[in-house]
């Protein structure tokens, strides 16, 4: 793995990222609803912590040449509500594989748009644990913290409700994986955890 | 140009610094990607929450870094892994009693009025450590040195998320910048490197060091002692093809089985003696020897390898379709040229080893049996090119070897006991029936009409002029000419370089300036041709690189 992610570390464009991920292994069936509620989630916390909606996500679709997969706000949305623990029926469930390398250059792409807002939220978290502050001192963090509560107990289903603390636990973890995806190499970060975290 | 480049990379997200030394490689222009050997890395963590004397460089060498990448790489990895319940179990400042002891010590590392816990527990805590990160307090990350420890980094370096992403980032790029070659001296098996690329080291080499051979027979046949000085340049660049032959057998570079590529170079080589200026070696090669510059100019070891070294080359490449077909304007042959000098530096440690190993050779030669399993490790080209030798002959060629050494080191204690003597008169004759072997003596292979170097166009040209260049009565010179070809074959320019070539330009039978001469060049390239037209009718063309 450690090999495969040095190899292909150097792509920049898009077409060789998307290369990247079909050269890894893709996830088996089992595990999939987890990589679709992980891939839902990495999005919800890009939206909350920078503020973009799906306008931002269809721009970067479209700079990604991935307009075929994600051509609209309908298509995104169906493409996030296959995640199993949201609310609603209506949508679609299923997620294929073409469209998770997608969901996850988005992601990546956009997570490097706002590095620099993912690195000052990330060295404030870092600054209030060291002074041993509640991270939602910080305003930044705050905001975010609140943002990320809100549109997620919106979105996702009443019987996965979990504590405000649990909650913040979790946007802050998905903050810190979004400063390492926003690296150029992240696409591959971000698909291997998916597929590494779905294994378990 | 610079014979050896030392490339300095240097990789600076915000809160570290990784600077990357080494020598580039020749390989470089072939991988499409920079190849370096004998590298080292320098780390320096840019924190100012650190005073200024603990800030010191990490450095180490490739093995070290690739670790640290490798290292850094999975711990990353794991983090991502990580539910986000066990990831804040990891770095909570509050639980987890395992880690209590060790989240002390580093806190003291953390405090500078403390160096002589640091070095305590440096000693303490090195041996055995190997790199690696762990989960330290409040988000923070221990950085397990291990070999790359030194006095004040201590053994363990806390970076913050924000560093540890930085660190990772910089790893990241040069994983993707820079391919490593394993160092030569190193048995380390990690390689990088595809299988073909010795090969291709190979054929590069012999490619690039063909015009050099080809110019200075040119030179000898024109006998122009203008051109002197410029043979003895040649000569001294040719004096490399045999460090193509040591370089070869490192067993990190090439698979055995690629030496066929050389055999010429292999067969002479190993000969090399001392002795042999002693003897009129000269002889059989008597067209070289008028624009040879004295032989007390050049080594000993060039008047034996020029004629035999050298020139068998163009014709061992003559079978060989890459070389054929390569175009030797191609701007990679004079770099090649000049970095394989570097090997050479590297290879030239490791002949005394050879040299010591010769003397072993000799004091055993009189139990040689026909299968000589120690010779070719000591002399690796020795056994394809002496096949067809019986078991005497090796044994002259040991004893002739044996000589060299001892006459190089006259204190030592192996001498060369009854063979010195016979030894002069065995490798005389061994070097007599080398060249009767090899067909492609100085005299027999002084340029032909068609060359190595034949492109289609130098083809084209030689075949036109051939039709035409009547030769005018009472003409005794050769005339020179210097053709600039554009893409589309039409001549460009005609440089007359002597004086008959003016003379005559008129009756050479060469197009005009403007016309077509010859087809469109296939790269896209301008052509220079050298164009040699001698009295007796005879059309040599040659391509000029600058």
């Amino acid at each position: 793995m450690l090999k495969v992610m040095h190899l292909a570390a150097n792509s920049t464009t898009s077409n060789s990222q998307w290369e990247d991920l079909t050269q890894l292994p893709a996830p088996n069936t089992v595990q999939w609803d987890n990589i679709k509620t992980q891939l839902d989630l990495v999005l919800l916390a890009v939206e909350t912590l920078t503020g973009i909606g799906s306008e931002a996500m269809l721009s970067a679709a479209t700079h990604l040449n991935l307009e075929s997969k994600v051509p609209d706000r309908v298509a995104l949305w169906r493409l996030r509500q296959s995640n199993p623990i949201r609310k609603g029926q209506g949508g679609r469930k299923k997620l294929d594989v073409e469209e998770a390398r997608s969901l996850v250059l988005i992601i990546c792409y956009l997570a490097k748009q706002h590095q620099e807002l993912i690195r000052r939220a990330v060295g404030l978290l870092e600054q209030m644990a060291q002074d041993n502050r509640e991270p939602h001192q910080a305003a930044l963090l705050g905001d975010y913290i609140d943002a990320f509560c809100n549109v997620y107990q919106e979105r996702m289903e009443e019987d996965e409700q979990i504590s405000t603390d649990l909650l913040t636990r979790l946007a802050l973890k998905l903050l810190v994986d979004l400063l390492f995806y926003s690296a150029s190499g992240g696409h591959r970060r971000l698909w291997l955890a998916l597929i590494d975290r779905s294994a378990k | 140009m610079p014979t050896l480049n030392s490339v300095i990379r240097r990789y600076t997200p915000p809160t570290c610094t990784l600077e990357i030394l080494a020598q580039s490689s020749p390989l470089s222009q072939w991988m499409g990607r920079t190849v370096l050997k004998q590298l080292s890395f320098e780390l320096r963590f840019d924190d100012p929450r650190i005073p200024e004397e603990r800030r010191v460089p990490i450095r180490g060498d490739r093995d070290q870094l690739e670790a640290l990448c490798d290292a850094v790489t999975s711990y990353v990895q794991e983090i991502l892994q990580q539910s986000s319940e066990n990831f804040w179990i990891n770095f909570s400042g509050n639980e987890d009693s395992s880690k209590v002891p060790q989240d002390s010590e580093l806190t003291d590392f953390q405090q500078p009025s403390s160096p002589t816990q640091t070095f305590q527990s440096f000693s303490s805590l090195t041996p055995g450590t190997k790199i690696h990160l762990e989960p330290g307090k409040y988000l923070t990350h221990n950085l397990f040195l291990g070999s790359l420890a030194n006095q004040v980094s201590g053994p363990v370096i806390q970076l913050s998320l924000l560093q540890l992403f930085d660190l990772a980032t910089a790893l990241d790029e040069y994983s993707a910048d820079v391919m490593a070659l394993p160092s030569l001296n190193k048995t380390s098996p990690i390689r990088r490197l595809p299988a073909w690329t010795p090969v291709a080291a190979v054929l590069v080499l012999s490619v690039g060091l063909l015009p050099i051979t080809l110019q200075y027979a040119n030179n000898t046949r024109q006998k122009q002692p203008s051109t002197a000085k410029k043979t003895t340049s040649a000569d001294e660049q040719v004096a490399l093809a045999p460090s193509l032959d040591f370089s070869t057998p490192q067993p990190g570079l090439t698979p055995p089985d690629n030496l066929s590529s050389l055999p010429p170079l292999g067969s002479t080589q190993p000969l090399p003696t001392d002795s042999l200026p002693q003897k009129p070696l000269t002889a059989p090669n008597s067209s070289l020897p008028s624009t040879l510059p004295p032989v007390s100019q050049l080594p000993p070891q060039d008047t034996s390898t020029i004629p035999q070294g050298t020139i068998p080359t163009l014709n061992s490449s003559q079978q060989n379709p890459t070389s054929a077909t390569g175009n030797p304007q191609i701007s990679i042959q004079p770099n090649i040229k000049q970095n394989s000098t570097g090997s050479i530096s590297q290879n030239e440690i490791g002949l005394p080893k050879k040299r010591d190993l010769l003397p072993n050779l000799s004091s055993t030669t009189g139990s040689l049996s026909p299968n000589i399993s120690p010779v070719p490790s000591s002399i690796p080209t020795l056994p394809q090119n002496y096949k067809p030798f019986d078991p005497r002959q090796l044994e002259e060629k040991t004893n002739s070897s044996g000589t060299v050494a001892s006459s190089k080191q006259p204190s030592s204690e192996l001498s060369p006991t009854s063979s010195t003597s016979s030894a002069v008169a065995d490798s005389d004759s061994l070097v007599t029936r080398l060249r009767g072997e090899s067909p492609n003596t100085s005299s027999t292979k002084a340029p032909t009409d068609s060359t190595l170097f034949d492109t289609p166009q130098i083809a084209e040209a030689r075949d036109l002029l051939k039709d035409r260049w009547q030769p005018p009565a009472g003409l005794t010179q050769t005339l020179e000419y210097s053709l600039m070809v554009g893409v589309d074959g039409t001549i460009e320019r005609i440089f007359p370089l002597n004086k008959p070539a003016r003379e005559y330009v008129d009756s050479t039978g060469m197009p005009d300036i403007g016309k077509p001469f010859v087809s469109a060049n296939r790269y896209g390239k301008n052509l220079r041709i050298r164009v040699i037209l001698s009295p007796n009718g005879k059309v040599q063309t040659l391509p000029e690189t600058d």
